[in-house]
């Protein structure tokens, strides 16, 4: 049994702690990016004209068969040379992990909108409401009910998938680790620590939507 | 007039409804084959006839959720419109009760009744909320307010759908098939619901197979086969004397001799 020396952890815990902080912007940024491009696509995939649900699941089907390493690297050495827009790192990851994560959310939004039984819709516009307004009172809220569970653990892949920004040098924490470990010349420690940093970040995360959806459940059903 | 023909009071009015000539198929399988009807204002008028003889169909027609192939539905004088936009305003005024109830799971009872002045008329919300109470007062279910649907056994949940579609004041209450998925033991409070609000003078229509309702609390019962009018008459007519013999088969199968 190795020595467990925990020191350069120590030595170094601001230089880890802002890695911590970065790894937690990036995340919720692309958690709010794709939610919200997901909700938006997901909506159109099912109510939109036929092209655009056709370009939608195109793009879907694209995204679900290329890994995020993949884009990521693509957008950040790619993209410019195509372009000549230059995007900094954290930007090009939080664009590829976004573009990523919500072709995911689109399936599960779509999912989530069809399960909701067509009489809710003929209620709402029996009553007179317009199709935006009964997507948006009665439909979404009750499929985000309904959602929740997937929505959950997609966003843990999304925490988990900003580690893989770390190849473009984005400070976020996996890349501090990294940093840490080479000049320590002690991968065991500090990785381990970094196993420990992920869990703790990721098991309340899963656990709270968890508890979410149990607390909401019955007001998915109808 | 020919003496057969049986007298429909509310008829010295114009129509609030009249259906001119609507059909509507489902591939080879003619739902509604040419109708032409009438309601009147302040009548209670009850669709009755065997599964598929095109009832439900023509109540779902009526505000355009499920449009007819060709006819045409006139509320009120005017024709209903064919753009989502229009049509819409038309809805406003209609009231539409479903089988199934389709109450929102969720909102509350009193946030059910009251989504409709909120969302659509853009009633103030607390003005709302206080109309709202006031109908689930009504219907008999002021202490349910704060239910989720989940906890409302089906007749109060049907309860709080007359009440929902009441909020919007509409001009005809149109219920398609109300106590079809109820238990018997709760159909009785629905129908009573609807009983008041046939004792206030509303107008009606009413999709249904219960025939002591149909026949206790109707003006006009309208009896439909094959898509098509069979008969129509007052109730005393279709229930006791029946001037078809289709008519008397199908009362006979319900155990209306």
């Amino acid at each position: 049994m190795p020595d467990f020396d925990i020191s350069p952890i120590v030595d170094s815990w601001q230089f880890l702690a802002t890695g911590i902080g970065v790894t937690i912007l990036l995340s919720l940024l692309c958690m709010a990016a794709s939610l919200m491009l997901g909700t938006l696509l997901g909506v159109g995939r099912v109510y939109g004209p036929r092209p655009l649900q056709l370009a939608i699941t195109f793009y879907v089907d694209t995204m679900r068969s290329i890994p995020v390493l993949v884009v990521i690297v693509w957008i950040y050495f790619a993209v410019p040379i195509l372009t000549g827009i230059n995007f900094p790192p954290f930007w090009s990851a939080l664009i590829a992990i976004t573009i990523h994560i919500t072709a995911s959310i689109v399936e599960i939004v779509r999912a989530g909108v069809e399960s909701i039984r067509e009489g809710q819709c003929r209620a709402g516009l029996a009553l007179g409401m317009s199709w935006p307004q009964v997507i948006m009172k009665i439909v979404l809220p009750q499929a985000a009910i309904r959602m929740l569970p997937a929505i959950g653990s997609v966003l843990s892949v999304t925490i988990k998938d900003t580690a893989i920004a770390s190849v473009i040098a984005v400070p976020e924490f996996m890349k501090r680790a990294e940093t840490v470990a080479s000049q320590s010349y002690q991968p065991m420690e500090v990785f381990t620590f970094a196993i420990l940093v992920y869990f703790l970040l990721l098991f309340p995360t899963t656990r709270t939507v968890d508890f979410i959806y149990r607390r909401l459940s019955h007001l998915g059903r109808s | 007039m020919t003496d057969t023909t049986p007298i429909r009071r509310a008829a010295t009015q114009r129509p609030l409804l009249e259906y001119k000539h609507v059909h509507k198929a489902f591939g080879a399988f003619k739902a509604i084959d040419d109708i032409s009807l009438e309601i009147y204002p302040g009548e209670v008028v009850c669709f009755i006839g065997p599964s598929g003889s095109g009832k439900s169909t023509l109540l779902r027609g009526t505000n355009g959720l499920d449009p007819f192939d060709g006819g045409e539905v006139f509320f009120d004088g005017q024709a209903l419109p064919r753009k989502q936009s229009e049509v819409r305003k038309v809805r406003q005024r209609m009231g539409m009760v479903f089988q199934n109830f389709e109450l929102f799971p969720h909102k509350t009872a009193l946030q059910n009744v009251a989504i409709g002045p909120i969302t659509v008329l853009n009633t103030d919300k607390a003005q709302a909320e206080q109309q709202a109470m006031a109908l689930l007062a009504k219907v008999g279910l002021a202490d349910k307010a704060d239910n989720y649907p989940v906890n409302l056994s089906g007749g109060q949940q049907q309860r709080v759908a007359i009440a929902r579609a009441l909020a919007m004041q509409p001009e005809v209450l149109l219920f398609d098939e109300p106590t079809s998925a109820l238990d018997p033991e709760t159909i009785g409070e629905v129908l009573s619901v609807m009983k008041a609000l046939a004792d206030e003078g509303r107008t009606m229509v009413i999709v249904t197979h219960e025939m002591s309702f149909a026949r206790r609390v109707a003006d006009w019962v309208i009896v439909f086969e094959r898509g098509k009018v069979l008969e129509q008459g007052p109730p005393e007519q279709i229930f006791e004397a029946p001037t078809v013999g289709r008519t008397k088969e199908f009362l006979g199968h319900l155990g209306w001799a």
